[in-house]
């Protein structure tokens, strides 16, 4: 029984965040393909957090890690954004995944978004973490300049989140 | 019986003063570190310097080994014309760009071929899809620096589970990690640290919460026999995760572990600073000079050159 409400639960976020896959930052395309990336018990398609992140992905192992879905994107300049969906094992759990400065540091602003968010500039990298129920979504683009980017990917990316969720 | 210990004592003092003019006392020597900068070489978008991140390069080389020229250099370290030199870099390629800069690594190339030829070098780590990502281009041809990552099928050594790159086509080796703060149960990812891309892809996750198996990592006789020099590049590091800084300069040692103690001290400076609690020194630090003998993290036993450009 509780098995079955687990994996419920776990189709349920993979279909989330699968759902995230198909935003587009403006003015970038997909490369590649979407990455899975599960604990070291259980390993997803592209292997374990460890595959992603190497040593850093023992932190989000201790805040309840269960999987990662991993696509980047470019622009004709070159320029990268990183999505990233960890889905963690309970929506408390991503709160405070958010909290821990091991994984979002204590240097972040809130953007004005309608859930718990963290963005940081440290030039030229610019990211956001920010969390909505079990998801902790962390956004990166390696040219700040493209923070305005970033930021509507992001309202973007919770607009598609909720939209799922009604 | 009085002159004969007055005799014994003089004769004593001539042999001390002898064996010390010889430079032969035998006194531990102690683990030379060299921290050098220089702003000229990074700027605050995280580009690096070419000319300037040479400079910095050369005049640390030099001061480390007390020579004059970079030939006689590394010919102290003891670099051969006939060797193969393996350089471990680590793609840093997750959040924040942390990956050596190619300026840095060009530097450390050209100033290796004083020595030996461009395709007797090869730079490695474990994904050649980061070392793309980092600005490095694959190239296993026969002309020029290699690069490469160990999923290009040069295989793997059995009995000590390490790329062949590192067990039989190098013969020296040069690890160059990043200034990079973990937090994690790692505390900092550096020097010791970075020759986890090394290992067979399957092993990797074993460094986590095992402390004595990377630490273990670099007393594998391979590694262990062949490096001859550390380097640590902070031109850009963290001192908190995922927190970055440009400290702007370079950490060289042959002492690994005295290279690690003085990195996480740059951090810890850095920490003080912002009023954030200093870093401890790593387990696998403290098993690294205990257990394997790799070095030391005693300020006591650790000469630091600290050079501004």
């Amino acid at each position: 029984m509780c098995w079955g409400i687990y994996l419920l639960c776990l189709l349920l976020s993979i279909s989330q965040a699968q759902g995230m896959e198909n935003m587009l930052p403006r003015g970038f395309a997909p490369i590649g393909t979407l990455q899975h990336y599960g604990t070291p018990e259980q390993k997803l398609a592209d292997g374990s957090i460890f595959d992603y992140m190497d040593g850093g992905g023992i932190v989000y192992l201790e805040q309840g890690f269960r999987e990662l879905v991993h696509r980047e994107f470019s622009n004709s300049a070159k320029r990268l954004i990183t999505f990233d969906c960890f889905i963690m094992e309970t929506a408390a759990q991503a709160l405070a995944a958010l909290s821990d400065e091991r994984i979002a540091p204590a240097a972040g602003s809130p953007l004005p978004l309608s859930i718990p968010n963290k963005a940081y500039r440290f030039p030229p990298d610019y990211f956001i973490y920010m969390v909505w129920h079990k998801h902790l979504i962390y956004l990166h683009v390696n040219d700040d300049q493209l923070a305005e980017t970033l930021d509507q990917f992001a309202a973007d990316v919770l607009k598609s989140l909720k939209e799922k969720k009604e | 019986m009085k002159k004969t210990k007055q005799a014994v004592s003089v004769f004593s003092i001539l042999l001390l003063f002898v064996i010390c003019a010889m430079g032969q006392l035998p006194v531990a020597a102690k683990s030379r570190v060299v921290l050098a900068r220089n702003r000229a070489a990074i700027n605050d978008r995280n580009q690096a310097d070419g000319k300037e991140t040479a400079r910095l390069f050369d005049r640390a080389l030099l001061v480390m080994t007390a020579q004059k020229t970079a030939s006689n250099a590394w010919k102290t370290l003891g670099l051969n014309p006939k060797d193969v030199v393996a350089i471990k870099i680590n793609c840093n390629t997750w959040t924040i760009g942390l990956s050596p800069h190619p300026e840095l690594v060009t530097a450390l190339c050209r100033s290796l071929q004083t020595v030996i030829p461009a395709n007797n070098i090869i730079v490695y780590d474990n994904d050649s899809a980061a070392l793309k990502e980092s600005s490095f281009v694959i190239n296993r041809s026969g002309s020029g620096v290699r690069y490469t990552g160990t999923d290009q099928g040069d295989g793997f050594d059995s009995p000590e589970r390490l790329t062949k790159i590192v067990t039989n086509i190098a013969t020296k080796i040069i690890n160059l990690a990043s200034l990079k703060c973990a937090e994690s149960d790692l505390v900092a990812s550096l020097l010791l640290k970075n020759h986890i891309g090394s290992l067979i892809p399957e092993d990797m996750p074993k460094c986590h919460n095992d402390p004595d198996f990377l630490a273990g990592v670099c007393a594998r006789p391979s590694i262990k026999n062949k490096t001859i020099l550390n380097i640590v590049s902070g031109l850009r590091g963290t001192y908190r995760r995922g927190v970055p800084w440009y400290w702007g300069g370079i950490i060289m040692g042959i002492d690994p572990v005295a290279v690690d103690s003085a990195a996480i001290g740059v951090m810890n400076e850095k920490r003080a600073l912002e009023k954030v609690a200093p870093l401890p020194t790593p387990e696998y630090l403290k098993i690294a000079e205990k257990k394997y003998s790799l070095g030391t993290t005693n300020p006591a036993k650790i000469e630091q050159i600290k050079i501004d450009l």
